[in-house]
């Protein structure tokens, strides 16, 4: 904590820490200096003139967005003197203004004219000047009008700070501009439309696309919820005017929002939504009412119940619901039908090894945002943070920007890997070696805490000796990486005040998850230094509403739990252990012979769809509950439309474990899924009275809060023998696949296939990533058309050659609805959970373009 | 041009469209849109088009840019042209107030004339007037009317070419 000096500004007298400049003081004193270049978040460049004040025994005027306060220090900030410069620069840069407000959308909202206002100044004094630069609209997103710049800056830093860093003054003197390299368009510049430039302009000169001439500042109606894509759960503000989403911010021009945040919503307002449920009449699906479809699936439901038992029965939610929804609905499974098969997404991506690993460490273990910023060291193990996570990646530059090591784990070069102080790439498949060679040189170079593991974790020796026939070359030959890269790793992580390690917990092994948990324990780091980093935006809140089939809510393990819950709903149990997913799909049509899927795209979302589908289209019943027709829905016998997150009002809990409010934004025909939860509950027999969403959140108050504290750890080290992850290649599959994120895709595919971000995926997505070297062997060019063939299925793709792949490694999005057919839905017999993402392929040439 | 053989005017034009070129990095705002300013208005009086308030102007704009202007290069070329205001105020009134360049250097201010003294009716202004401004027959004896050479004002782009090759002197700047 610094100092406190005391400042004197227009006759106030403050305390302000030292070492903060005028402006930030005077703000502190509650005065507003007039500035326009200045942005809180951003270093401040005293370009443009504005926020200049009178700093007694100072000759001249100051400008205080960047002289420091001292000591003593008396500030005079509406002086006449002051006034006097402050309208000349406003005039001035009116001269070079040449905009209508009268038809320009940020008229209300921009600084300039607020200032012109508030100084009185009618009309510039000077002569107009345009410089009539052609206005750039030749992206989906961002309306690039340079007329108007003013040149403060502030997209050029912002860029810098927190985008893909593309913007840059060109030309000097008068003709100074804002532009890219070479002046090229934003797509061509590698613009990753994370929009904070718009954010932070003080005028028109960027606009959103989406609002020009639909609606002015003031007509907007605000509604501040969360956005429902990543597991970041960043804070946002759509704009709406007549029911219609025209923009997405922040409340806070500083805060961060991704491409998929700011633009990624007009799926919403799709024309191809569901909006009437629909029977299956004859094989075809038609449209039908909802007390039609309603009672018809509960005369199903309570047919199957009857005559197979209600273990016939299963559900499955995407964990993009919230967790009002998310909670009826297993309560729906679990003491309507009465079977514990409930399951959501959450399966597929992360847990439940995650929650093994949360109990070992204990809650305090998961780190903030605010503590990625602050940490002084970083180990990122798979984690392509700017791509799945931008908010995540974000933070990470922020902290590697003040100065903090990082080391990346990751055979994809990713884009934070070229950031970093050292980037370590395992051979395809081989993290747990190289996480295995880095708990041994801890414990090689004593750089652990050696007290703690003795008394507080009472397996030590244990882990000691597993690790004492672990040689570091085998990490060498192994993961290709020599043992003093690794002790050089072990030492920065080692030595680091405030380490932080980050996951991603839809790509790390669940072996890995266990060693990277032993790392924490042997250091002893339990208190916010690890984020695992969540893919969905509610995959935590899915597992605290209890949508793991052997956790009730609260992450409560089923067998302990149950009479609490018994009492709470007054209704008789199932004792019978809750199937998985993949469980539930392996037995489709056997033992399963009913399901209800809300929100996940099973066929879309399942390793190797076309046994999925194959399964789902075994069932007896199957009605599932969606925002589109998705490949999935096409399969039921009833489908009911869904309600997208910026309708609904409610709660998700992000990847920090913080619960995030959601709220409606615009109305939808369409009801709430809790609703149609309720009524159909009704249906079969039990009742559940909610008015709201607020009851349903009240009474999930009552049994448990979020965040719950997971005690104070087991503390038990997890003794694992790392092995190569993935399915292993072979002479007829010879490479490796692996599916990830990419800046404009998202995983579940269906919201973005319905959005204009979708335009600015490569290939719409459908492409295989090729290293070069792989590409050049194999005679491949960019956007040739190959087939990709696994043990499950074949489908054809466009090459896209990146540099950031090892040779022997494809990539394919996961938003790109085939990949599946592909994947492999091997079984992982203690998460129950797809065993990896990691599979076998073969590539060859051909196919329809 | 030098600075010596321009008029106050010019030179603080040249002074400042040099400044923009050379030195001005264009990131604060008063130096930068204030030298536009200032090089229209000083741009205006050198083609005898200047308003009376222009003085006033570039007055408050030089005063105001020294006091607003991020660093010392912005500030001492504002600085230049205060000084300048102060020092040739009266040649500035000359060109705004009468359309005149005492120092004939503003070529808007000029206009190209011959002396019927002294021509000799040899042609060859005539011969290199790349505007065909200079109106004359060249003299044959007893053929021609034996009138002088003049020069069509409206016509003339004052090159000064004309000047530059009469050797009888008779070209004069006006």
């Amino acid at each position: 904590m610094s100092e406190l000096v005391t400042v004197k500004i227009d006759d106030r007298e403050v305390k302000v820490p030292d070492g903060v400049a005028i402006i930030e003081a005077a703000s502190l004193a509650g005065i507003d200096i007039p500035h326009l270049c200045y942005c809180r978040c951003l270093e401040s460049t005293g370009a443009c003139r504005v926020c200049l004040v009178e700093v007694e025994d100072t000759k001249g005027l100051v400008a205080s967005c960047s002289r420091k306060v001292k000591d003593g220090m008396v500030v005079y900030t509406n002086t006449d003197k002051v006034k006097e410069a402050r309208r000349f620069v406003i005039e001035l840069i009116l001269s070079n203004h040449p905009g209508d407000c009268l038809s320009c959308d940020k008229n209300g909202a921009c600084e300039l004219q607020k200032y012109a206002y508030e100084l009185g100044i009618e009309k510039t004094g000077f002569s107009m000047k345009d410089p009539g630069y052609a206005i750039d609209d030749s992206n989906p997103f961002i309306e690039r009008n340079y007329n108007l710049c003013i040149l403060c800056g502030r997209c050029v830093r912002i860029c810098k700070l927190k985008g893909a860093d593309i913007l840059d003054f060109a030309r000097r003197g008068m003709l100074t501009k804002v532009t890219t390299p070479l002046d090229k368009s934003l797509q061509e510049s590698g613009c990753d439309f994370c929009g904070s430039c718009l954010a932070v302009c003080p005028v028109g000169a960027l606009l959103e696309i989406d609002r020009r001439f639909r609606g002015r500042e003031w007509e907007m109606k605000e509604t501040e919820t969360t956005c429902s894509y990543c597991g970041c759960g960043c804070g946002l503000s759509f704009g709406t005017v007549e029911g219609e989403i025209l923009r997405a911010t922040t409340k806070d021009p500083c805060d961060y929002l991704c491409a998929r945040g700011r633009f990624g919503w007009d799926y919403v307002a799709s024309p191809e939504r569901l909006t009437t449920p629909l029977i299956k009449k004859e094989g075809a699906l038609t449209e039908c009412s909802w007390d039609e479809a309603l009672s018809y699936a509960a005369e199903r439901l309570l047919k199957l119940k009857k005559e197979h038992g209600p273990e016939s029965i299963g559900g499955f939610i995407g964990a993009g619901s919230s967790n009002e929804v998310i909670y009826l609905f297993q309560k729906f499974l679990r003491a309507c039908v009465g079977t514990n098969n409930v399951d959501s997404s959450a399966r597929l991506l992360g847990f439940p090894g995650l929650l093994d690993f949360c109990e070992t460490l204990g809650g305090e273990a998961i780190a903030s945002l605010e503590d990625v910023e602050e940490a002084d060291v970083l180990l990122l193990v798979d984690a392509d943070v700017t791509a799945a996570y931008p908010r995540v990646g974000v933070a990470v530059k922020k902290a590697i920007a003040n100065g903090a090591k990082a080391i990346v784990i990751d055979p994809m070069e990713t884009k934070v890997a070229k950031l970093v102080s050292l980037y370590l790439r395992p051979k395809v498949g081989t993290e747990e070696f190289l996480l295995a060679g880095l708990l041994k040189a801890l414990l090689d170079e004593g750089l652990f805490d050696e007290k703690f593991a003795k008394t507080k974790c009472d397996n030590f020796t244990e882990l000691k000796k597993s690790l004492n026939g672990f040689k570091m070359e085998g990490v060498e030959k192994k993961a290709g990486l020599p043992a003093d890269t690794l002790k050089e790793a072990a030492k920065l992580y080692g030595e680091g005040k405030r380490p932080v390690v980050l996951f991603g917990a839809e790509r790390v092994s669940p072996q890995s998850l266990k060693l990277i948990a032993n790392l924490l324990l042997l250091t002893n780091r339990l208190k916010g230094s690890v984020l695992p980093c969540l893919l969905l935006s509610n995959l935590q809140g899915a597992v605290y509403m209890g949508a793991l089939a052997e956790f009730y809510p609260g992450w409560k393990r089923a067998t302990e739990i149950k009479d609490k819950f018994k009492k709470a709903w007054g209704a008789s149990l199932p004792d019978a252990p809750g199937l998985s997913a993949m469980e539930m799909l392996e037995k489709a049509g056997s033992s399963i012979l009913g399901m209800y899927i809300i929100g996940g795209d099973s066929v879309a979302q399942f390793p190797n769809a076309t046994d999925a589908t194959r399964a789902l289209s075994s069932l007896d019943f199957l009605m599932v509950q969606d925002i589109f027709l998705s490949e999935t829905a096409k399969l039921a016998d009833v489908v009911l439309p869904g309600l997208t997150l910026p309708e609904s009002d409610g709660n998700i809990v992000n990847m920090e474990h913080r619960v995030r409010e959601i709220k409606k934004c615009v109305e939808s025909p369409v009801q709430s899924d809790w609703k149609t939860i309720a009524e159909l509950s009704k249906k079969m027999g039990c009742d559940m009275d909610y008015s709201s969403e607020k009851e349903i959140a009240k009474e999930i108050k009552l049994l448990f809060s979020i965040p719950k504290r997971v005690g104070k750890g087991s503390c038990r080290f997890m003794v694992v023998e790392p092995k190569r992850t993935g399915e292993k290649p072979d002479s007829k599959y010879p490479l490796s696949l692996v599916t990830g994120e990419t800046s404009f895709g998202f995983y579940d595919g269906i919201r973005i296939s319905h959005s204009k971000l979708s335009s600015l995926e490569p290939y719409g997505g459908e492409y295989v990533g090729v290293s070069p070297e792989d590409a050049s062997a194999m005679g491949l060019e960019e956007g040739s058309r190959v087939r990709v063939a696994s043990r499950r299925g074949k489908i054809e793709a466009s090459v896209r050659i990146m540099d950031s792949l090892p040779r022997g490694l494809l990539f394919m999005p996961s938003h790109f609805g085939k990949r599946n057919l592909l994947t492999s839905d091997d079984i992982d017999p203690e998460t129950k959970g797809p065993r990896c993402r990691l599979i076998a392929v073969s590539i060859s040439k051909g196919g329809k373009k | 041009m030098s600075s010596q053989d321009g008029c106050a005017v010019l030179i603080a034009l040249e002074f400042l469209r040099g400044f923009a070129e050379d030195k001005m990095c264009g990131k604060c705002l008063p130096c930068m849109l204030g030298v536009a300013q200032m090089v229209d208005i000083l741009e205006a009086i050198t083609k005898g088009e200047g308003k009376e308030e222009d003085i006033r102007m570039l007055e408050a704009i030089s005063s105001a840019a020294v006091d607003t202007a991020r660093c010392k290069l912005g500030k001492d070329a504002a600085g230049f042209i205060l000084e300048s205001l102060a020092t040739s105020r009266e040649e500035y009134e000359e060109h705004i107030d009468e359309k005149h360049c005492a120092k004939k250097s503003c070529e808007a201010l000029i206009n190209y004339s011959i002396i019927p003294e002294r021509c000799t009716l040899c042609g060859v202004c005539k011969e290199v007037c790349p505007v065909d401004a200079v109106v004359g027959e060249k003299l044959i004896p007893y053929l021609s009317d034996n009138r002088p050479y003049y020069i069509r004002e409206k016509k003339c782009n004052r090159c000064g070419e004309c000047l530059a090759v009469c050797e009888a002197g008779a070209i004069e700047v006006v």
